[in-house]
């Protein structure tokens, strides 16, 4: 019952480590910091390893540093690595026995949420939003059904990226961190990747959009694994010099594990100039758990997020519906450009052509586009009957193909097709 | 000013099969084109509740299928199934559906005979000629012709001398046009009545009627002659008369193992495009 469930937790899920963001709410409304949550003694320790280990002798699933002594003095069977392996699908035998990567998880999960519980006087969860680095939509799903089978269904769990994390912590810092743009420089695994949040204000709902440059060719994790700290610095001095350049940025924040040591504080100090600098492991955690608060409390309607998987356009095909002409949804801004789109069966009644119309919520203007059908098939009036369907090949390309499908038993399809991009 | 319609409403797995006419339809809107094009079709199969159940589950209208039910359950008749099942669909305007409407209630007046004259003459003008002929003799020769007038008659003898035209015999066409000429007194018919006896090269009669109309009924015969001089005309620049032209020369030159080739060549032709108008 509602009453009971109090914990709200925002969880970064990374390949390597985790972090935890945790808020306990009082009351209806908590205005509370998330507080990082330590899985060790040693308060400083905030990553845990995405990692499992069974004990030979019990077969006891453990987490953490207790995992990891485990594993050092080989006395379980430790596997690491979970967020790849449960994206690829994989197995591994463990003590003759098969496991799943999706199982894995999900004793992971078990095991980390049960620990955060009971360090919160056995309170159940509220809301608990995962973060991740990528959230395809296959990821996403997969996820659902592992959080389903520990009896958190989807009114209580949410995935988002971490872009989508970030813009959260953004919006949840004073106002004035973000009073121009917001840059982030986020390096690990993957590399340096560079992301800029801008906001549009001058009409509700106000939009918070990302723009996403991938520096990983220039940046490379092995520059900060192999010590290659003088080039490193360099390197990272000149390509954040051209990102910033000639920027409105308020604030530049940095995460990620290869920030770690102090190669980029020189760096860090030069960019100050006029902007405020943030360096923090825990960023997407906490943004995780602001996310998880506003959609308990809410107090972030005014904001729509737009990460770079987001589409940033309403896009909406003119018909004839319930008696009236309308505007007929296809795709809404906000929605994840992998599963936007949609598929309507129209009749044409004395016309060849299809009119669409593109509304950019960052640029405020609307777009007519008319799809002229050359050489529609000849048939009566109103038995010209089309299958038309919108999808993305990325956030800013829209196409729609429109597929003729015959009308039943009396006309049968010529299997005509026409195809069109749709500038965004 | 052209529109888009939305459909409505999924596509069924399993159509639905009206018995009356053997005619599927898997959607809302073939189902409202079925009402449209097969008014005279429409009977109480409309308010059968396998229609009702199939807008339902197969169709997923389960309001419009509510309102059919209603009226299923009330003794309604088939003109409220119409208005209620063309209500439910932005497939018609508002006057379109006032035009099925009419036609239904003047095809619900017609009496059986009439219903079946003008089932005739939709195959005949679709160039179904065996069908449309079975259909005119079945009302011409069936048990129940007595409520057909002179006039009537006339006309569906009209009708028979046109498809017996149509496959060239000319003999027995004519001799339907002139009855049915002293039947329905329509210069329509007198008219087909001489091009009948001129195609079949009656010749004699054909001069006879001639004369006779230049006495007559002299407008009429300027629109024959004009109309003949015409078909003559344009007969000339088909390629079926250019091939006869041909076949012709053919033999006047004495180019046997030719002229038979290409006339078993014109026959098959000619036989084939029969079949496929007269199916």
């Amino acid at each position: 019952m509602d009453e009971e469930r109090v914990l709200i937790i925002g969880f970064d899920l990374c390949d390597d480590y985790s972090q935890i963001s945790c808020l306990r709410r009082k009351n209806t409304v908590t205005n509370e910091e998330p507080e990082s949550v330590c899985m060790t003694p040693d308060k400083t320790k905030y990553l845990l390893p995405t990692a499992v280990c069974v004990r030979e002798n019990t077969k006891e699933w453990i987490i953490g540093e207790e995992a990891e002594r485990c594993r050092d003095r080989r006395a379980g069977e430790y596997v690491d690595k979970l967020l790849s392996r449960f994206e690829n699908s994989e197995k591994v035998t463990i003590y003759d026995t098969e496991i799943t990567a999706d199982v894995l998880i999900e004793r992971f999960f078990r095991k980390v949420l049960g620990i955060i519980r009971q360090r919160y006087q056995n309170s159940s969860i509220l809301q608990l939003v995962v973060t991740v680095p990528n959230c395809s939509p296959a990821l996403e799903d997969a996820l659902y059904e592992v959080f389903s089978r520990l009896g958190i269904e989807k009114d209580r769990v949410c995935i988002i990226n971490h872009t989508l994390a970030f813009m959260y912590y953004v919006v949840s810092q004073p106002r004035d961190q973000w009073v121009n743009d917001v840059a982030l420089f986020d390096y690990g695994p993957e590399g340096l990747h560079y992301y800029q949040l801008s906001f549009g204000r001058k009409t509700l709902p106000n939009t918070v959009v990302a723009e996403h440059i991938d520096l990983s060719d220039r940046i490379t994790y092995d520059m900060y694994s192999g010590h290659m700290s003088e080039r490193l610095t360099k390197g990272f001095e000149t390509e954040a010099n051209q990102a910033l350049h000639k920027k409105l940025i308020t604030s530049v924040f940095v995460a990620g594990r290869g920030f770690e040591g102090v190669w980029a504080d020189g760096v860090l100090r030069s960019l100050c100039m006029g902007r405020r600098v943030f360096k923090g492991q825990n960023l997407y955690a906490k943004g995780a758990c602001y996310a998880a608060r506003a959609k308990v409390q809410g107090g972030l309607e005014n904001y729509i997020f737009l990460p770079e998987d987001r589409i940033t356009s309403d896009i909406s095909l003119k018909a004839y519906a319930d008696g009236k002409e309308q505007m007929i949804p296809l795709a809404n801004v906000g929605e994840n450009w992998q599963k936007a789109g949609r598929t309507l069966r129209i009749l044409l009644d004395n016309t060849s052509e299809l009119e669409f119309l593109v509304s950019d919520c960052i640029r405020r203007d609307s777009v007519q586009e008319i799809v002229r059908l050359d050489s529609p098939v000849k048939r009566e009036n109103k038995t010209v009957r089309l299958e038309v369907t919108l999808r993305f090949e990325d956030r800013n390309m829209a196409i729609v193909k429109i597929k003729d499908t015959g009308f039943g038993d009396f006309y049968k399809t010529n299997y005509r097709v026409w195809e069109q991009i749709l500038k965004l | 000013m052209g529109r888009v319609i939305v459909c409505e409403g999924n596509r069924a797995e399993r159509p639905y099969r009206f018995r009356s006419t053997g005619v599927s339809v898997y959607t809302f809107e073939e189902l409202c084109y079925y009402i449209c094009h097969y008014v005279e079709n429409i009977g109480d199969e409309l308010l059968d509740p396998a229609v009702a159940r199939f807008i339902a589950e197969d169709l997923g209208l389960k309001e419009c299928a509510a309102k059919l039910s209603r009226l299923i359950d009330v003794h309604a008749g088939a003109r409220d199934a119409i208005i209620a099942i063309l209500g439910c669909a932005d497939f018609l305007e508002p006057s379109e559906t006032a035009r099925v409407l009419s036609d239904f209630d003047m095809l619900n007046n017609l009496s059986e005979l009439q219903r079946k004259k003008r089932n005739a003459d939709k195959s005949l003008a679709a160039g179904r000629n065996r069908e449309a002929m079975h259909l005119y003799r079945d009302i011409l020769y069936g048990s129940d012709n007595s409520e057909i007038d002179s006039a009537e008659y006339g006309n569906i003898l009209h009708n028979m001398a046109i498809i017996h035209a149509r496959s060239g015999a000319f003999a027995t066409a004519a001799d339907e046009f002139r009855e049915a000429y002293a039947r329905n007194a329509d210069e329509r018919t007198l008219k087909q009545y001489i091009y009948a006896l001129k195609l079949g090269h009656f010749d004699d009669e054909f001069d006879r009627e001639i004369s006779a109309l230049s006495e007559t009924n002299r407008p009429l015969l300027d629109t024959i002659e004009n109309e003949l001089y015409y078909a003559t005309d344009s007969e000339e620049n088909t390629y079926d008369y250019h091939e006869y032209r041909k076949l012709s020369e053919l033999r006047e030159k004495g180019r046997v193992a030719e002229y038979y080739k290409m006339a078993d060549e014109m026959v098959t032709h000619l036989k084939n495009k029969y079949r496929a108008e007269n199916g």
